[in-house]
This record gives C-alpha cells, sequence and structure tokens, in this order.
C-alpha cells in the first residue's frame, strides 16, 4: 500500500509517499530516498516509484518525499542547500519512527548529488545500517551554471535574493558553495555499514566517485560492492536501465533484512 | 498551505494550494504529458504558489500513469488524460464554482473539451499541442502498429545530457506533447494514444470553443518578456514543428516566472 504522509520542517511542509508492505509491524528496515541536486520524489523515468513498488512487493518499506525547494514541497529551490536536506532527512526519519510507534533501521538511498546529502547524514546519525548509492557525486562540481544563460547571478524577482540560474531553477549561493568545494568520499570511507554503489557504464559525471570507491573497496576491510550497468547514463534513461538498477537495490536491500 | 491528498477512487495523488485570502476562483494545473506534477523545473509548484499568493485555490494533479499515481503510461491515452483531468474539476469544485485549467502541451489541447462545462471559465494552453497529424505521421513513417513504444525505440541518440545527436525533429514532437525527453526515454507510450496523434489534428479543439475563455502562450525572443501571447482568433490552427524548438517551453527561470504573471494576469481579469 501506499501512504501520502506530511512532516513540518521549520514552518514548511514536505511531503512524501511511504510505500509499505501489507503487515507495518514485521517491517524490519526501511529504504529512504535521497535524491540530486533538482529531482524530485518521482524522479526521471519513475524510477523512484517503480523502486517503492518493488521494494515493497519484496517485503520492506521504501519511502521518498519532496525536500523544502523542491517538487511539490513548499519552499522554493534557491532557499535549499545540503543544510537544509540533511534536516529534512532527520525529520523524515524521525516522522517514520514515530508512525511506526518504533526505532527501526533505515538504508540511505544516495542518487547523483544526494550521495552528498547521505554523507552527511551516516556522520550523524546511528540509525543508517546500509548505503546504497546510485550514480554518486561526492567530489565538487565548479561550474553548475548552465552554459547559454549569459549572466552569472541575479536577485530574484519577488524576494531579491542573490541566486544563479541553472536551468529554470534559481540556485542559491549557499548551494553552488557546498556543491563547488565539498568532497564527501571520506565520510562514506568512514561508514562502518553495507555499501551498495550503482554506476552507468556511459556516464562521465561519476567518474571521479567511482574511481574513489573502488580505491577504497579495494583496499580496506569494508563491505562495498560496485555495480556497473554497461553503458548507462547519469539517469538511467532506458527501460532495460531501470530495471537493472532496481533488481540490484531491492536483491541488495534484501541482504540486509 | 499545501495538503496532499488521494482523490477519486482512482487514487490519484493531488496537492491542494489553500490561499490565505480566498478569491472565488480555483485552478487546476495539469504538467507536461508524462511528467509528475511538479513538471520539469518544478514549474507548476512555482506557478502554484504564484497563483495561490493572489488568492486562488490551486489542485495540481497526477494522472495515471503519471508521477505518483497509480497506473503506468502505456496504459495511458486521450480517454484516460481527459477522465483524470476530470476528476481534477470535479475535486475543486467543492471549493468554488470558478474553475479555470493550466496545462502543457497535448493536455492542454486536450482539455479544451471542458469549455463547454459550466464551471469551467478559461483555460491557459502553455505552447499547447497544435501540430498537424499529416506532419506526425510522416515522422513516423513505417512504425508498425503496436500495443505500446518504448521510449527509446521513437527517438535515438547517445548524448542524453545535451541530446544534440537525437533529431531535432522528434524531439520538437516531444516538446510539443509536453515531455521531458529524457524523461520519457525508458518509459512506454500507449500504441493507441500514439495513432491518435497521427489521426486526429488534435489542435483544432481549440477552434471550435469559446474564443474569449482561451488563452494561448508560447516563447518569443523578440517580446521583452520573452512570453508571447495569442488569441485563438490569430492563429493558424496548426503550427510546425520548428516552432517547438524554437519558441517552445523554456527552461529559464526568468521566463518561467513572466509567464506565471501573464497567466496570473489574465486570470484575474476573467
Amino acid at each position: 500500500m501506499e501512504i501520502p504522509f506530511e512532516v513540518i520542517v521549520d514552518n514548511k511542509k514536505i511531503v512524501g509517499i511511504m510505500h509499505m508492505p501489507e503487515k507495518l509491524e514485521e517491517i524490519k528496515l526501511i529504504m529512504l530516498m535521497v535524491y540530486g541536486f533538482n529531482g524530485e520524489r518521482v524522479d526521471n523515468n519513475r524510477i523512484s516509484v517503480l523502486c517503492g513498488r518493488e521494494a515493497a512487493k519484496c517485503g520492506f518499506c521504501f519511502v521518498r518525499f519532496d525536500y523544502r525547494g523542491l517538487g511539490v514541497s513548499e519552499g522554493e529551490f534557491w532557499e535549499t542547500s545540503l543544510i537544509t536536506k540533511v534536516q529534512d532527512v532527520l525529520a523524515v526519519i524521525k516522522y517514520i519512527e514515530s508512525f511506526l510507534e518504533r526505532e527501526t533501521d533505515f538504508i540511505l538511498l544516495g542518487f547523483s548529488d544526494g550521495a552528498r546529502v547521505v554523507s552527511r547524514i551516516v556522520e550523524v546519525s546511528p540509525k543508517i545500517k546500509g548505503i546504497c548509492l546510485w550514480s554518486p557525486v561526492l567530489n565538487p562540481i565548479v561550474d553548475n551554471v548552465h552554459g547559454n544563460i549569459p549572466r552569472k547571478f541575479f536577485r530574484e524577482p519577488m524576494t531579491g535574493s542573490l541566486v544563479s540560474p541553472h536551468r529554470g531553477l534559481w540556485v542559491g549561493y549557499q548551494y553552488m558553495k557546498e556543491q563547488s568545494e565539498e568532497d564527501n568520499t571520506r565520510e562514506i570511507e568512514l561508514f562502518q555499514g553495507k555499501i551498495l554503489s550503482i554506476f552507468g557504464g556511459g556516464d562521465p559525471v561519476v567518474k571521479e566517485t567511482k574511481d574513489a570507491l573502488t580505491r577504497i573497496s579495494s583496499t580496506a576491510e569494508k563491505d562495498i560492492e560496485i555495480a556497473m550497468i554497461p553503458e548507462a547514463d547519469h539517469l538511467y534513461s532506458q527501460y532495460a536501465w531501470v530495471i537493472q538498477v532496481i533488481s540490484k537495490t531491492v536483491k541488495w536491500g534484501l541482504t540486509l533484512l | 498551505m499545501i495538503s496532499q491528498h488521494c482523490i477519486s477512487e482512482k487514487k490519484l495523488i493531488g496537492i491542494l494550494h489553500e490561499p490565505a485570502e480566498k478569491r472565488d476562483m480555483g485552478v487546476v494545473l495539469i504538467s507536461g504529458y508524462s511528467l509528475p506534477m511538479c513538471d520539469v523545473d518544478y514549474f507548476m509548484s512555482k506557478l502554484a504558489r504564484y497563483l495561490c499568493g493572489n488568492g486562488m485555490f490551486v489542485l495540481q494533479l497526477d494522472m495515471r500513469g503519471h508521477g505518483d499515481s497509480v497506473g503506468n503510461l502505456e496504459d495511458v491515452d486521450e480517454n484516460t488524460l481527459i477522465e483524470d483531468m476530470e476528476e481534477g474539476i470535479k475535486y475543486l469544485s467543492q471549493f468554488t464554482k470558478n474553475v479555470f485549467f493550466v496545462s502543457r502541451g497535448v493536455c492542454a489541447s486536450l482539455a479544451c473539451v471542458f469549455l463547454e462545462k459550466e464551471i469551467i471559465k478559461g483555460l491557459v494552453g502553455i505552447c499547447p499541442y497544435l501540430l498537424s497529424k499529416d506532419v506526425v505521421k510522416q515522422l513516423w513513417v513505417g512504425l508498425p502498429d503496436r500495443q505500446w513504444y518504448e521510449g527509446k525505440e521513437l527517438i535515438e541518440g547517445k548524448e542524453y545530457r545535451t541530446l544534440e545527436d537525437f533529431d531535432q525533429n522528434k524531439i520538437a514532437f516531444f516538446n510539443a506533447l509536453g515531455v521531458r525527453l529524457r524523461n520519457i526515454l525508458a518509459q512506454k507510450i500507449n500504441g493507441n494514444f500514439f495513432g491518435q496523434l497521427q489521426k486526429k489534428d488534435i489542435g483544432k479543439q481549440f477552434f471550435l470553443v469559446d474564443k474569449k475563455k482561451i488563452l494561448i502562450l508560447f516563447s518569443s525572443p523578440t517580446t521583452k518578456s520573452g512570453v508571447e501571447t495569442f488569441y485563438v482568433s490569430e492563429m493558424h490552427q496548426t503550427v510546425e514543428l520548428e516552432k517547438y524548438i524554437s519558441s517552445g517551453f523554456q527552461r529559464n527561470p526568468v521566463w518561467q516566472y513572466e509567464v506565471s504573471k501573464v497567466i496570473c494576469d489574465w486570470l484575474i481579469k476573467m
């Protein structure tokens, strides 16, 4: 079953969907979708929806939501940063536990830039038993402004905030700074739980992160599985790739139950 | 404040925006075909907040096979789109008897049927689907009839980020539908729906209804705001593919903001 939910964070409402197996009392583990920069809770080609439905069929709970400023949640994109995304994830974790009326373990599923959010969460939350990463980007990205928009900075028309355009969105200064300065590989390296990282063979964006995680998996005694989807792009833009990503993710998730 | 709802027995997911200071009017927002209710660049969410800030009830809705709602895209055809958009109207009619409709691409064109209803006071089409059936048929010559088509079978390329090696005419076709190309490649399009686009001039619906109730918008490099408004009487019944490349929906926050202003002003005047 699919249960819509709402959480208030800092006077703004964030909204999400919980994909639940039939028997709530049997839920041992929850997979929480932590998507990337300008994604949303459905995400490209409905990959999150499909993953949630498959996960629930296999007996575990899958939760996806929109951060403040993204998708259908309240707030504006230029108010978003890694800090606010982390706050939102922690608020959702707290909400889920109050809904189930018990503490539980979580797997975080970080998609693309969402891997950065995951890296910050695992530093502060002991509830995270495993991490699954789809096309993770953990290294600094220095130029996220789209090339064909001539000016780098604008004043957002309604509030006057200093923002930079990215496609149809205004990006706040804080988020741009975080993306261009932070390398979050170390936090993943220090994580003690199980890790699955999936990369597309045709994805140039993840090269640095892939090299880093491959190095970590080969040199340390860590439970990291690296999986490749040959020729797949960053967002898995073919049906066969979507199915492979979901299948690998759910199978791996079941090993943590 | 927003609230999330499961509306109708069809289990469609919607977000209701309730204004603090209320006008007696409501707006149903429908995203481009295959896209979730927030739409590309969260355009419909931004528009919803803008309209709600100006006193309107707003409903964002996922139709079947879209976003969080039940079903898959391959089960979506003209009939299901119209049925589900009508559920949105029914839902919003609980709050007001003055309902407006705003949509992009093919859903805007299909929504013309609602203008017969007393409760529907106006329709805004943002780059609505106005392609000729003959042009569409020409694009897909040789394609066999099938129950569904995977997006990548219809348009091929490898440069997924820039789309520079994808066929430009086919990109224009998908733009006209209101699709974000990267969001359709791994989904399946209903064969019957696809076939209807080659047999019917869907956009002609605009020219059969009360023209005073319609606003059509495209982008334009020549206007100061970048937004070109059309009144139906000025338009040809079909437009060329190229218009959906040169004058289609812009992934530019300034343009999207200007469009929101134009729509809001028009709705208030109605």
